[in-house]
């Protein structure tokens, strides 16, 4: 396995479990919520680059025929991003760990608040199909890591072979 | 180089869809006006505590029974539509 996908898979499940944690603020606390949610910013920063040639190469055949399963998945990584800004707009906008440390003070807007809850149940709906889409390539990883790979070669890894090249 | 401008192109973009989230909910108007809380303050509505008070992740439960239960929707949606193509219009003629 390249040391690409290695790269990757490590950082997705890093970003998960992260990403898991800073959804039940109950437990971790307002403090470690805010600062691992902006760090989750840059590894969601990182995973985009990791997956830059996909990106670029669905951007450039969206509209050719015989795509649809990849359109879908392209909509749907949208939608996460976009949603993923609302998170991190409406957190910074309510912010009582990370704004204040930085010595900024922000007017209070109740509207951010729903916001922040709505869009962050949405991200889980939506992160649960973007791991549904990725799950044989998830599976695959993980048994290839833990020695018992496959030989079979999935599409999903042979596209990622193909990014690496790119 | 070309690291530096994919980052750039994230962020532009990222800032672009942020902005139009901001100015969409600008134009509500509904700003107090008041400054945001002190560090530490609990937030105005049914805030989390800021030391985190639940030593059970409830929390984490609840969100990966939310995300199967997205992923076996969307499963079962695409597994639903896949039948319906593979039917074709003999298949739905009894036998005689």
């Amino acid at each position: 396995m390249s040391k690409q996908n290695v790269t990757k898979y490590l950082l997705d499940i890093s970003t998960f479990v992260g990403f898991l944690i800073v959804m039940d603020p109950r437990t971790s606390g307002l403090a470690i919520h805010e600062w691992l949610a902006v760090a989750l910013g840059g590894a969601v920063l990182v995973h985009l680059l990791l997956n830059w040639n996909w990106i670029v190469e669905i951007t450039k055949r969206l509209f050719t025929k015989g795509l649809n399963g990849t359109r879908a998945n392209y909509i749907l990584n949208w939608l996460l991003f976009i949603d993923g800004i609302l998170i991190m707009l409406s957190g910074i906008m309510i912010s009582e760990a990370v704004i204040p440390a930085l010595g900024l003070t922000l007017p209070v807007n109740m509207v951010w608040r729903s916001l922040h809850d709505l869009s962050a149940n949405i991200s889980l709906i939506l992160m649960g199909l973007h791991i549904t889409q990725h799950w044989s390539w998830i599976v695959s990883t993980t048994k290839r890591l833990l020695g018992r790979g496959e030989t079979k070669r999935t599409p999903a890894l042979a596209m990622d072979d193909r990014q690496v090249k790119a | 180089m070309s690291t530096l401008y994919r980052i750039l192109v994230i962020l532009v973009v990222a800032t672009l869809i942020g902005g139009l989230i901001y100015a969409a909910v600008g134009s509500g108007n509904s700003t107090s006006g008041l400054p945001a809380p002190a560090d530490g303050q609990p937030r105005p509505e049914d805030g989390e505590s800021p030391e985190g008070d639940s030593v059970l992740p409830l929390g984490v439960l609840k969100s990966l029974v939310i995300m199967s239960i997205a992923g076996g929707a969307y499963l079962a949606a695409g597994k639903a539509i896949s039948r319906k193509k593979s039917l074709t219009p003999k298949s739905l003629i009894p036998n005689h």
